[in-house]
């Protein structure tokens, strides 16, 4: 059965790598330049930028770094020199002077290399320590908008990523780069030099490296495709036992679960071999290759220099040809780097694009010049009129959606469903793998890496734009269905079909509750953002005690409203450092706040049971506690400045029933004396608010409005709301 | 050195073969140790001052290198394909070691190991050790055997020459060992010191809307610029000393031929050397670079991989903490009768969460466990199939210390409905008998239908033969929950137990299973913890516990007069699900 699925798992990955001329040329397959927003030159300057404040140390290092190469390849030339001058002819004291000289200039290579490498090195982990602080200041002045638009892991992999990849270009691959060209100039032009006949035998060496890397390339780039594909079952097996690992022994499993692992570690064991194997050939035989040219070399020249041929009059001497053969020994190396030099551009010339880009985006509404200071804000909120949509801000998300649509006509669902196949296994495998270096055992320095990923985001994007039948779309498996859906939400923020609120009017009372329901994609979390000026309106007004919120500062206006977000977002740090987040200096009063809000929460006793207490750490998004905890804590977080507005974003998924209920009794002391928001999931919650709106996607705005008794028995949409949520709900909390 | 021992033990399990490889590039050494003799040779014959020119020496000369260069191809080929081997095996047979030192490991290895910790080690460290087990191995041997050849050939020539050439490899060995020490706490910090990074990066991007809440922008910065800092001082002392490498390099490589023309040059003119010899010794310099080169490179290999390799050594080596006793019986016949006695146990040696607890269960009863949060009801249900020991007291069934039972009869007769149900990227069928791989169709039916899933499945597309999808995503939280007690019931286990396992579930379907179970489990001792009145109401006893202490243990209608923390809970419950009834009622 295994072997069966092996196979058709072939023919499938036949078709991922041979697609056809149309799907090829949407998907912008293979080798493409990249397309950058912006032009080149630009990208250039604002990198070379960095460099001015070190210029004279960065010219320096360069000077140091030519010297170093300059006189390394001169070496051939001075051995040559020695040789037909001092010892051929029998000159001791040539001899002599010439080995003294060559001694200090390798002396002075090895110190100017050092130095050049250390100094550059330095000088580009500057410039990379830099731009990654003005990166992250950047992040810390945006709006919320960007986020928004972006999922964590494409912003988090400019930080890091990208900053990493222009670190090697600036670092490391420059003064390699440099070294190469410099050198295989200067060598090319010395042999020249020496002998016009040898060199160009020489130069023939070049297409014969060239040959013989592309030929294997070929080959070795699907074998390394299959490679990796092994390797993402050898994951996944390993991954799911362990996950599964109490299952596994409790179910006494664990001599299923090691055969099982035993299939995909044969399984990329054998294709391993097959492309060592493969690969055990090329180095040999560029060892070979330049042992015939070295051959051929000597040949002619140790024909015209017997005497035996004549070539133009050309004379060729012992200590040429042995300069010739040291120089032929060093070549692949060199000539390696240099092919490398497109791909390592262009990938930092990408990174620099998307860095370019995120320190260009605009930052927050900044406050208006002469702000109202209100002395104290009592919660009272008014909606007049408000309309808001996300909308398009982006030319090139414009023009890349008009193309999509050009072709969105034609895919028939075997297209889509091999999109959703091809998704499905970029999603599986990890691209965690290290790529290995450059070196000559593994061979990968020849191979380039494809744009594998690319097409993926292109396929991930298509299939959020397009409307999926409903028979293929049971089909999806969930984690494809879960990344379609987070793109559809981006996709919304970017390209949004106009107002998500039209025209609405709301008053809010200070003190009171308010329940928000809707569907999914209503405008609820919208709303509350509008409230709390993370967007501003596009039409109409929300005034905060009857004054326009534009005109109000940002941080009085924040500082006034405790939020409780959906996925309760803890950082890395103890308990304390959490609940007091929004404070600079703990002092003995914010303790002494801290334990009051805890015990009010009904947290105290959890976090008085823990070894630490409030010293425990949390470990990355508060892992080590139950999301129930962990809502608590964001709750104290919220509720320890005593805000005067309380907007909570209920989490809809489940907790344990005994945490449920604190949370429930929580919220109900909170609301006491504070304008409440809630975006509402629970019934309960729901129920005993004060006034309760329904949000429509389709109208924009609120449907109905009123208390849970009036509401049911207009026996519209809350009631329908009700009823599906009930179908779901759990008896007995 | 301890991960050098180990790449080496792995190296070896193929032994016939890295023996082969090295046979072949011993013989490849050989001649591409000689080639550059005859290359002297062949452009001695043009030393000016010789009166004649030898042109069949000439070419025989030049046929012999050409020889030389084709056999050092084959025996150099040869040798790669036989390492090619040695290196998968190698990774084939760590990977093979580590899959099963985790399945032997205990319960309690997987609590403090935290998964992701645990999945990184298996998978991406192991996949760091392939440079070192692959390049390591071809390129190890060859440059050692390279530099070995060239200093015999030095050797040939000039004693004292190759004296000098060999103070030069052990300066160049030591400056790269001196090097490569530096450079390894170096390492650790960088990556260190950028995982704190990424963490705060990741940490301001997710928590984007919290920042600003809280207008935490300036701290924030503050704290990202301290860990940028330090991840700039440890790379920038990276550089430091990786920039030593080329030049100690350049530096030989120049000396050493510096010191051949020189000491070469004096003696021929002296007449005590050829020209042969000179030009030898300097073919031989020029292909010194690449091997002494190589071996720095595999230096800094080692160093990523030996970071590697500790953590997954520390893995190989822990020995699970429970295991067979030597003398543990096989289980015939379990009646099912369970009994705690003054059983005390913590996950950490300084905290315990259950003190003294002790109680019984007879054969073919039901017990309903009650508690807060962090009183030990879960601690209790992983005690009973040996997931972990007791630190004091025991546990008997059938009167027997659980000890002494063989571990895997001992969970083959009782099953588990977790709280969160993980299940296989199989097929249904193949999850539901996941206990029993030799399960037939009607067992898998039987216990689906128990399960009130069967009618769900059968109008799936592939009915049984469904995949389930990783972790089961392709289905709701209540199927989940379904085929885990579906699961849990094709063992026919006579001990069975339920974490809270209806949670999921709609009323509905919760009353559909709970009369199944009913039903069979009749003559099964089951242990339920949960939160629901209906389930209470059908069990024989109720333990109650609070923070690791038994405060309540009976039936309800004992408990309910005499125990008032049970009556508080009773009545909590009770006007729970009144109000729930009632929200239900009006709409």
């Amino acid at each position: 059965m295994s072997n069966n699925k092996y196979k058709k798992d072939d023919e499938e990955r036949e078709e991922i790598i041979k697609p056809s001329a149309s799907t090829r040329q949407h998907f912008m397959l293979e080798g493409d330049k990249s397309k950058l927003d912006h032009p080149r030159r630009e990208l250039w300057r604002w990198l070379i930028s960095y460099l001015k404040p070190q210029k004279l140390k960065f010219f320096l290092f360069f000077i140091f770094l030519l010297v170093a190469t300059i006189i390394s390849s001169l070496t051939p030339i001075f051995s040559a020199n020695i040789i037909d001058r001092g010892i051929v002819t029998k000159n001791t004291d040539y001899v002599v002077i010439m080995s003294n000289i060559f001694l200090i200039l390798i002396l002075i290579m090895a110190i100017a290399n050092y130095f050049a490498s250390f100094g550059m090195g330095r000088i580009s982990q500057k410039v990379t320590y830099q731009i990654r602080n003005e990166l992250f200041f950047k992040l810390q002045d945006m709006s919320l908008d960007y986020f928004d638009k972006r999922s964590s892991g494409q912003i988090i992999s400019i930080l890091t990523n990208d900053v990493t990849l222009l670190n090697q270009l600036v670092g490391g691959q420059f003064v390699q780069i440099i070294t190469s060209m410099v050198s295989i100039g200067l060598t090319v032009l010395f042999m020249f030099f020496l002998n016009l006949v040898l060199a160009l035998i020489s130069l023939l060496i070049f297409p014969l490296f060239f040959i013989i890397t592309q030929f294997f390339k070929k080959v070795a780039v699907l074998l390394f495709k299959e490679e990796r594909r092994t390797v993402g079952k050898v994951t996944s097996s390993i991954q799911e036992n362990i996950e599964g690992a109490k299952v596994v022994k409790a179910f006494g499993q664990e001599k299923r679960a090691a055969i099982e692992f035993d299939q995909a570690n044969t399984a990329n064991y054998k294709i391993m071999v097959k492309i060592r194997k493969y690969m055990a050939t090329i180095f040999p035989l560029i060892n070979l290759t330049t042992t015939i040219i070295t051959a051929t070399i000597l040949l002619v020249g140790g024909l015209v220099a017997s005497g035996t041929i004549s070539l133009f009059g050309i004379t060729v001497s012992v200590g040429v040809l042995s300069a010739f053969i040291t120089i032929l020994g060093q070549f692949f190396r060199p000539f390696m780097t240099l092919m490398q030099i497109q791909n390592v551009i262009e990938s930092a010339l990408a990174a620099s694009d998307r860095i370019y880009s995120l320190l260009e985006e605009k930052v927050e509404i900044p406050d208006i010049e002469d702000p109202i200071l209100l002395e104290q804000i009592n919660g009272n909120i008014e909606l007049n009129n408000v309309s808001f949509g996300y909308i398009f801000n982006n030319e090139s998300v414009k023009k890349k959606s008009q193309k999509q649509k050009l072709f969105e006509h034609n895919l028939t669902s075997e297209t889509i469903l091999k999109m959703v196949k091809s998704l499905e296994r970029a999603l599986k495998i990890n691209t965690n793998l290290q790529q290995s270096g450059g070196f000559s055992g593994e061979g990968s320095g020849i191979i380039s890496n494809g744009s594998e990923k690319k097409s993926s985001l292109n396929i991930l994007e298509t299939l959020a734009r397009i409307s999926i039948p409903p028979e293929i779309n049971e089909r999806i498996p969930k984690i494809v269905k879960d990344t379609i859906d987070e793109q559809k939400l981006l996709l919304q923020h970017t390209e949004s079909r106009g107002f998500i609120l039209k025209n609405v009017t709301l008053k809010i009372p200070k003190g009171i509750t308010l329940a928000i329901v809707g569907e999914t994609g209503a405008g609820k979390t919208t709303l509350i953002k509008l409230i709390a000026r993370f967007y501003d309106v596009n039409e109409g007004k929300i005034l905060m005690d009857g004054v326009d919120i534009l005109k109000i500062k940002k941080k009085d206006l924040r500082n006034s409203i405790g939020i409780v977000p959906q996925e309760a977002f803890l950082f890395t740090g103890t308990i304390r450092e959490n609940i007091l987040y929004g404070y600079d200096n703990p002092t003995p009063e914010l303790e002494e706040k801290m334990i009051e809000v805890s015990k009010f929460l009904g947290l105290h006793n959890f976090i008085d049971a823990l070894h630490k207490k409030y010293d425990t750490k949390l470990k990355e998004n508060g892992s080590n506690i139950s999301i129930g905890q962990r809502q608590l804590i964001a709750f104290a977080r919220a509720l320890i400045t005593d805000p005067k507005i309380l907007i909570l974003d209920e989490a809809s998924s489940s907790v344990d029933p005994y945490t449920e209920s604190l949370i429930q009794d929580a919220l109900n002391k909170a609301r006491k004396g504070r304008t409440t928001i809630i975006i509402a999931h629970r019934l309960s919650t729901i129920k005993n608010a004060d006034k309760i709106i329904v949000l429509s996607a389709d109208k924009k705005g609120i449907i109905e409005q009123g208390d849970h008794k009036s509401l049911l028995d207009l026996n519209g949409k809350y009631k329908q709301l009700l009823d599906m949520q009930l179908r779901d709900i759990k008896v007995g909390e | 050195m301890k991960s050098a021992r180990m790449i080496f033990k792995y190296w070896l399990r193929s032994k016939r073969e890295f023996i082969l490889q090295i046979i072949f590039l011993l013989i490849s050494t050989i001649f591409t140790t000689i080639t550059p003799i005859f290359i002297g040779r062949m452009v001695g014959l043009l030393d000016p001052n010789l009166t004649h020119f030898n042109i069949i020496g000439f070419i025989l000369y030049l046929l012999s290198i050409l020889l030389c260069g084709l056999l050092t191809y084959i025996f150099n080929r040869a040798a790669r394909l036989q390492g090619s081997e040695v290196s998968s095996r190698a990774l084939y047979y760590l990977r093979d070691d580590i899959s099963n030192a985790i399945y032997r490991q205990s319960f309690s290895y997987f609590d403090k190991t935290e998964t992701g910790q645990l999945i990184s080690r298996a998978t991406s460290d192991i996949e760091e050790t392939r440079q070192i087990f692959g390049m390591g191995l071809i390129i190890g041997l060859q440059s050692t055997l390279q530099i070995s050849g060239i200093i015999i050939g030095f050797f040939a020539f000039s004693v004292d020459l190759s004296i000098i050439l060999v103070s030069a490899i052990l300066i160049s060995l030591i400056l790269s060992y001196y090097i490569a020490k530096k450079l390894k706490p170096i390492f650790l910090e960088t990556r260190n010191s950028f995982g704190d990074l990424t963490t705060t990066i990741r940490e301001n991007i997710v928590g984007a809307q919290v920042v600003r809440i809280f207008s935490t922008q300036t701290k924030e910065y503050q704290k990202f610029r301290e860990n940028n800092k330090r991840f700039y001082k440890a790379s920038v002392n990276s550089v430091k000393y990786n920039s030593l490498y080329m030049p100690s390099i350049y530096i030989i490589i120049g000396v050493m031929t510096i010191f051949s023309l020189f000491i070469g040059g004096i003696r021929f003119i002296n007449g005590t050397m050829d020209l042969d010899t000179i030009v030898t010794l300097l073919s031989y310099i020029a292909t010194l670079g690449f091997p002494l080169m190589m071996l720095g490179q595999i230096m800094l290999v080692y160093i990523q991989a030996d970071a590697a390799l500790t953590r997954v050594r520390d893995i190989l080596e822990s020995s699970p903490e429970i295991k067979d006793l030597p003398n543990a019986k096989p289980i015939s016949n379990l009646k099912g009768d369970i009994d705690f006695e003054n059983v005390s146990f913590g996950y950490t040696p300084d905290h315990r969460i259950l003190k003294n607890v002790s109680f019984k269960i007879p054969a073919g009863k039901k017990l309903a466990i009650l508690g807060t949060t962090g009183s030990g009801k879960s601690t209790i249900i992983n005690l009973i199939p040996r997931f972990y020991e007791v630190n004091e007291g025991i546990i008997r069934i059938d009167q027997k210390d659980i000890k002494y039972y063989l571990l895997n009869d001992l969970r083959k007769n009782i099953s588990i409905v977790s709280q969160e149900t993980f299940l296989f990227n199989k097929s249904i069928a193949e999850n539901i008998a996941y206990g029993k791989q030799d399960a037939s169709k009607d067992e898998i039916i039987k216990a689906a239908k128990i399960a009130d899933l069967h009618d769900f499945i059968i109008n799936l597309p592939k009915g049984y033969d469904s995949i389930v999808g990783e972790r089961g995503t392709r289905l709701s939280g209540g199927q989940k929950q379904r085929l885990s007690i579906a699961r849990a019931l094709l063992t026919q286990p006579k001990i069975l137990i339920l974490d809270d396992s209806t949670s999921s579930v709609d009323v509905e379907t919760e009353y559909k299973i709970q009369q199944a179970l009913k039903r069979i489990m009749k003559g099964i001792t089951s242990i339920i913890i949960t939160q629901r009145i209906s389930t209470i109401r059908g069990v024989d006893y109720i333990l109650i516990l609070d923070r690791g202490r038994i405060v309540g243990y009976g039936t309800h209608n004992e408990l309910i007069s005499s125990n008032v923390l049970y009556k508080q809970i009773y009545e909590t419950l009770y006007q729970k699900q009144e109000s729930q009834s009632r929200i239900m009622e009006e709409t």
